[in-house]
């Protein structure tokens, strides 16, 4: 069993894909799948997942895949499907409309060039139906940029938008009439209510409760106090603690234009906060636009929040885009690139201008534009070799913004994860900082940590799991993350729904107890029997399955890692100043998570034993031909 | 005193819980389009967001009740919700015509006239709506909310009209 949106995906992904395949190649598998449990009424469930060859991974073109909320996944079940696959290549541009029974291919030209914006908003027109959700690409992605995303509902998120444009498919909108039915319709109610009771009773403003206060906009502000946030191109940690540097915050902060939340289906929790700014429009400020102004040494939310908007309708990926931007700033500053390098743009630190630039010309694939957007290692070759010295990035896509030098465990996760690149491979949700708290965001009281660490030391036997910078335990705790966000990824779960919260602690939100609530819940949808070993065997199964696809490709120990640069310039300053990785303890963290994986030490590839474990006996057979099984025993 | 859902279309983030916890009670499906609330979008991405729950409002005067020709709409001396007798009911759509609010729709599983019947007292739709857009009060009590959140924005106004002076 694989679940649905995520776990649905890969297994489709692994029958539909061909070694290495090139993400153009008209045959290769686009894929949507909808949560198992979207639609089904069950709050905070909402989610879907795109996969796809990853364009952005120039290095390795193998698996890539995006989760998304909003309401397209339930539109999807409510039209009786659970996945779709994608194979081919169109003529001229086209849309995929899909009602109930009725599959439609329709002519595109009236879109084609547009924004994701007006894309949704015509299609809504032509059929004449204000409810049909539309995941589309808007021109970044018609043009092939390795940056393009798909978007939905302002929901987007790792870039895999070409995959879409190189079959000239614009768009899928789809509409359901039909009921998804359900096990026991009370004690989903049940289920909800007690939710929402747990959530108002709750005072801890983390997860669910943060999206509760404020949205996603509340991050703005735990990531000016947090240590998570990076300041340029990995250049400063301590800028933003500068008076004028807050106060120029402060006097640029957009709250005023904050009209309401946003929500994905069935969820009452809204966290999507929608702000409307005169002359630019609305959008709604995404998790991620809190923590790139930094990057840019951008104090001008509104600028920033233009950017997002920008991105959003031209359909690209704003942790991409910002983090090339930044790492050109950063040349511009030391003078490894001049304005006639960039086609005249003057890369200055804090302007948002470049920004805006790059946005344009990668969306339209002019200039140094056109460059970029056929990938930034391509840009890096032609600025030369010192420029590609301070470009850091995994298989071509650059680097999340985590402070990799000061939390190992989001270092490994970054390092083995099949995607690259992702959020779900981090050890990010259960870290704790051992600082004093700094305000009520960030900070945890001494008995809550208390209560963190004996949840660290019944889960992982060490309390060291839970500290972020710290290597041990690190191994057992990113396991428990990879394969917990499979499983919610795979059911169309929320994260602020699954995740024991920011803190990993009981108490905080369902403290230890969120995953035996999502098994009450999903054998009240699905009326099948589970627990919570089984759950985590199932996110066991896609984690491995999603492995073998990459290893199938070509990863392997030598390539799960990150740049060197995280172990060799330690951080400048801050409250971290003088952390870097130790390689030593890096490559003994990844041998305990291969141990704990039962995969092959000496290499990182799945051993059959393991996969046939799992149910994936097709699977090794596949590896077993490329010879990319790992040695049996140790 | 009657109790009737009270609606906020300001507060509503258009999330839809309540037309899956509507269905889900009704049905036993989750299912939107057999939900007795339907929330209406008005929104284009990157200008505006605009939800409005739409319910029936148990009129005081109300006319399905009176268009329908076979008397199958009474009201429910327990809650004044206006009910539908499903046995009586022969689908022929003229409370639905009748109705200024769209209220009343027939079903398109039964062909019966499909209504709020405030859930026997306790709608679900309201227990499931935490942004408080629906609310579950005494008409009274409903009048007097009204016209405090009016009265706040035409407070609201007076002060800006009084610092532009």
């Amino acid at each position: 069993m694989f679940l649905g949106a995520r776990g649905g995906n890969a297994w489709l992904f692994f029958k539909h894909s061909k070694v290495n395949q090139d993400p153009y190649d008209p045959d290769a598998p686009l894929i949507f799948g909808a949560g198992a449990l979207a639609g089904t009424g069950l709050i905070g469930t909402s989610r879907m997942e795109a996969t796809a060859v990853s364009p952005a991974k120039t290095e390795t073109h193998s698996y890539g895949n995006v989760g998304m909320g909003g309401s397209w996944a339930p539109e999807l079940k409510f039209a009786s499907y659970d996945n779709v696959v994608i194979k081919g290549r169109a003529g001229n541009p086209v849309y995929l409309f899909i009602r109930n029974d009725d599959v439609e291919i329709r002519d595109a030209s009236g879109v084609w060039g547009r924004g994701t914006f007006e894309t949704e908003a015509l299609i809504r027109e032509e059929l004449d139906d204000p409810d049909i959700q539309v995941a589309s690409i808007g021109p970044a992605g018609e043009n092939l940029a390795v940056q393009a995303t798909i978007e939905q509902g302002y929901r987007s998120g790792t870039p895999i938008g070409a995959s879409m444009g190189a079959k000239m498919l614009k768009a899928i909108a789809v509409r359901g009439t039909r009921p998804v039915s359900v096990h026991d319709p009370e004690a989903i109610l049940e289920q909800n209510r007690r939710l929402i009771e747990i959530v108002k009773e709750s005072k801890r403003r983390t997860g669910i409760n943060i999206a509760r206060d404020r949205g996603t906009d509340a991050y703005l502000q735990g990531f000016l106090v947090g240590d998570a946030g990076v300041v340029g191109n990995y250049e400063s940690h301590a800028w933003r603690d500068r008076p004028e540097v807050r106060r120029a915050y402060e006097e640029n902060y957009i709250g005023e234009h904050y009209v309401k939340e946003i929500g994905c289906f069935g969820c009452p929790f809204p966290c999507q906060p929608l702000y409307s700014i005169p002359g630019v429009g609305a959008c709604i400020w995404r998790c991620y636009p809190t923590y790139w102004p930094w990057k840019l040494w951008m104090t001008d939310l509104a600028s920033a929040f233009k950017a997002t908007r920008m991105m959003s309708d031209l359909g690209m990926d704003n942790k991409e885009i910002a983090t090339i931007v930044s790492w050109l700033m950063h040349l511009y500053e030391m003078g490894v690139v001049d304005e006639v390098d960039l086609d005249g743009v003057a890369f200055e630190k804090g302007n948002p201008e470049p920004l805006f630039a790059t946005i344009r010309k990668v969306a339209h694939r002019e200039g140094f534009g056109d460059v970029l957007g056929g990938g930034v290692l391509a840009l890096a070759e032609k600025l030369g070799p010192e420029a590609t010295a301070y470009l850091y990035h995994n298989q071509g896509m650059t680097m999340r913004t985590f402070e990799f030098r000061a939390e190992p465990g989001t270092a490994l996760g970054e390092a083995v994860s099949a995607r690259g690149n992702s959020l779900r491979a981090t050890t990010y949700h259960v870290v704790l900082w051992d600082k004093p708290p700094r305000d009520d965001y960030s900070g945890v009281s001494p008995e809550e940590s208390e209560a963190s660490y004996a949840w660290s030391r019944k889960m992982f036997g060490t309390e060291k799991a839970i500290k972020a910078t710290e290597y041990e335990g690190k191994p057992q705790a990113l396991i428990y993350e990879m394969n917990g966000a499979a499983i919610a990824d795979s059911l169309g779960y929320c994260v602020s729904m699954i995740r024991p919260g920011r803190v990993g602690a009981p108490g905080t939100q369902f403290g230890d107890t969120s995953y035996a609530f999502a098994v009450e819940r999903f054998t009240a949808a699905t009326g099948i029997p589970m627990d919570e070993a089984g759950l985590f065997g199932i996110g066991e199964r896609i984690c491995n399955l999603e492995r073998a696809i990459v290893v199938r490709d070509g990863k392997s120990r030598l390539t799960d890692t990150i740049p060197d640069f995280f172990f060799e310039v330690p951080i400048p300053d801050g409250d971290q100043a003088g952390r870097r990785l130790d390689r030593d303890k890096f490559e003994g963290m990844k041998e305990e998570y291969y141990a704990l994986r039962n995969w092959d030490l000496e290499t990182g590839l799945p051993r059959r034993s393991t996969l046939e474990g799992l149910g994936l006996g097709e699977v090794a057979d596949v590896l077993g031909r490329q010879g990319r099984l790992g040695q049996e025993g140790g | 005193m009657e109790k009737v859902i009270q609606v906020d279309m300001e507060r509503c983030v258009g999330c839809r819980t309540c037309e899956a916890a509507c269905s889900l009670r009704n049905t036993g499906q989750s299912n939107p389009t057999r939900s007795r609330i339907r929330v209406i979008r008005y929104e284009r991405l990157g200008e505006f967001h605009d939800y409005v729950p739409m319910v029936c409002q148990q009129c005081s005067d109300p006319l399905c009740m009176e268009a329908c020709p076979v008397n199958a709409i009474s009201k429910s001396e327990e809650t004044g919700a206006l009910v539908v007798d499903e046995e009586a009911c022969v689908g022929c759509r003229i409370c639905a015509m009748a109705c200024p609010i769209g209220g009343i729709n027939i079903d398109p599983v039964t062909d019966k006239a499909m209504k709020c019947d405030l859930c026997g007292g306790d709608p679900e739709c309201v227990r499931h709506c935490e942004p408080e857009a629906l609310r579950y009060v005494p008409r009274d009590v409903l009048d007097l909310e009204l016209k405090r959140s009016k009265s706040q924005k035409v407070t609201e106004l007076y002060a800006l009209m009084r610092s532009l002076r």
